[in-house]
């Protein structure tokens, strides 16, 4: 959960600045959900990928595909509230703000950093793929 | 036919209008319609807020669903290439039509235009624009994401 509490941090200072006319909470849980989403993504893709079940789930996605959309959708919006839970409330929020501001990574990681982050982990399960494939 | 991914643009160009609208009425008409509103919700409904909270709120309420829905556009989008197992033109359009409909007044009327066009397109010939572009570049971009055999 530190690496999304780290996040969450970050997301929020900047948006604390950047978003005047949004809430920068709704704006920085958001973005936090889709990560988490692309997270969950990962996990799934490289145990398929590594016990090579990958296609019986990839065959029963593509039959079922409205379904499997809306799944996205709905663990999406789950992972929203489940942030909210997290870091709705003030306390929580001060408390999380109080643990890296002073962060190391604060001075090196620079928010647009996490757009091309993202892209990679997205890829990163075909990239260990083809990596599998020449050992 | 992909109801999800119409419902979400569908709500987008919503969202979007009501953003422009908002935007281009001139802040006196913006207090005067809020001062409006207000007064209808107190005399109405016995709701009190006040006119400047409804003004800030509504901006705010459009903007953060405006982020939502380009977010969800986004996994369904992202979603569609992984289920389908390969990158296809329309798959690249749509990631590109998230990407425009984020950008503020341009992307919205860009992003508005394509929704009505790919729904006539559908109405008259039966099929989506981006399965008309599939049908013009032939394949798949890339065939086979999963390849690892």
């Amino acid at each position: 959960m530190k690496i999304f509490d780290y996040l969450f941090y970050r997301l929020y200072s900047f948006y604390s600045t950047k978003d005047k006319k949004g809430s920068p909470l709704f704006t920085s849980i958001l973005y936090l959900s889709f990560v988490q989403i692309i997270f969950i993504y990962l996990v799934i893709a490289i145990y398929f990928i590594t016990t090579k079940d990958y296609f019986n789930i990839l065959s029963w996605l593509r039959e079922n595909k409205g379904l499997s959309k809306a799944a996205l959708v709905i663990i999406l919006l789950l992972l929203e509230i489940f942030n909210y839970l997290r870091y709705g409330n003030r306390e929580k929020r001060d408390k999380v703000i109080s643990r890296y501001k002073s962060n190391k990574l604060n001075q090196s990681l620079r928010v647009w950093m996490l757009i091309p982050f993202v892209a990679f982990l997205i890829f990163l399960p075909f990239i260990l793929s083809r990596v599998i494939k020449l050992f | 036919m992909d109801y999800l991914g119409y419902g979400s643009s569908g709500i987008d160009l919503l969202v979007s209008g009501a953003q422009f609208t908002v935007g281009a009425i001139k802040n006196s008409g913006q207090h005067k319609a809020a001062y409006e509103t207000s007064k209808f919700l107190k005399n109405n409904l016995n709701i009190k807020v006040r006119p400047g909270d409804l003004r800030r709120g509504t901006k705010q309420f459009l903007g953060n669903a405006s982020k939502k829905v380009a977010v969800i556009g986004g996994v369904l989008a992202v979603g569609d290439v992984l289920i389908d197992g390969n990158i296809r033109a329309s798959h690249l359009l749509n990631m590109g039509m998230v990407v425009v409909t984020a950008i503020p007044v341009a992307g919205w009327i860009i992003g508005g235009a394509y929704f009505v066009g790919d729904l006539a397109t559908m109405g008259i010939t039966g099929k989506s624009i981006g399965d008309h572009l599939d049908s013009a570049v032939g394949g798949p971009l890339v065939d086979n994401i999963y390849d690892w055999d």
